[in-house]
């Protein structure tokens, strides 16, 4: 079960508008290395994951990504909150307010719809954990892309905790490779 | 500080194979005071690794 805490794991000061940075960031709301398919992934993979070192990882990252998911859900709508349909008319975020108004959409910078297909889940964990170690690079990669895009310090500041996250999280599966190795040492697998 | 980043405790070169990928141990040392570490991201100084884009940077 999840336990679920009525704020954000870390603020999110948005106040300057700008609804075609939020048709980019949207992509780590729902694109393919966004925080819902890494959250999925892991919560997915965690079943068959043999060593309990591992299931708690895949268990405490899969649930921070959901945290994350939140934050980014929180940062697009807060770039198109208020903002006149005259004005997004204008702006890269026309077409979502022709679909889905403000609301906020799992969908990637194309306004591809999120599909689970991003990811995969192995109950080979060698494979599992490295796919893992990928996805954390890829969305660490995402983060800085959309840092080069925006010179909004709120913006910034909370991107750099999100994209400092991923550093952390893959030397955490690494760790887990490591001690994957040993079990399937132990136990003849290999 | 950069100087501890290079150092990488509990990765033993012997044990190490063809065609298996490698992240060392992170060993527990120093850390970040908690609201420091909160802000950052990270609890520990060896993993703070932030994005400095050519050198404009942020921080």
């Amino acid at each position: 079960m999840w336990e679920y805490k009525k704020f954000l794991q870390y603020p999110t000061n948005v106040r300057r508008k700008d609804p075609d940075l939020a048709s980019l960031i949207v992509t780590q709301f729902g694109g393919p290395d966004g925080e819902l398919a890494a959250s999925l992934r892991y919560l997915s993979q965690m079943y068959t994951m043999p060593i309990p070192e591992g299931k708690a990882t895949l268990n405490s990252i899969g649930t921070e990504e959901l945290a994350h998911f939140e934050i980014v859900g929180t940062i697009v709508y807060k770039l198109v909150e208020g903002v006149p349909a005259d004005v997004l008319e204008e702006t890269r975020f026309a077409p979502h307010y022709a679909q889905w108004g403000r609301a906020n959409f799992p969908a990637d910078a194309f306004g591809n719809p999120f599909t689970a297909a991003y990811f995969a889940s192995h109950e080979d964990p060698i494979a599992s954990i490295t796919e893992d170690l990928a996805a954390e690079q890829k969305a660490r990669a995402v983060y800085e892309y959309l840092l080069d895009l925006t010179d909004d310090p709120a913006i910034i500041d909370t991107l750099s905790f999100l994209r400092q996250r991923e550093v952390v999280h893959f030397q955490r599966f690494g760790e887990v490779l490591d001690l994957l190795y040993d079990y399937e040492d132990n136990e003849g697998n290999c | 500080m950069d100087a501890d980043k290079q150092y990488i405790p509990g990765l033993d070169m012997r044990r190490m194979r063809l065609a298996h990928a490698y992240v060392p141990f992170q060993h527990y040392s120093e850390h970040y005071r908690p609201e420091q570490a909160l802000m950052r991201g990270t609890l520990f100084p060896e993993l703070w690794m932030p994005y400095r884009p050519g050198y404009r940077g942020y921080y």
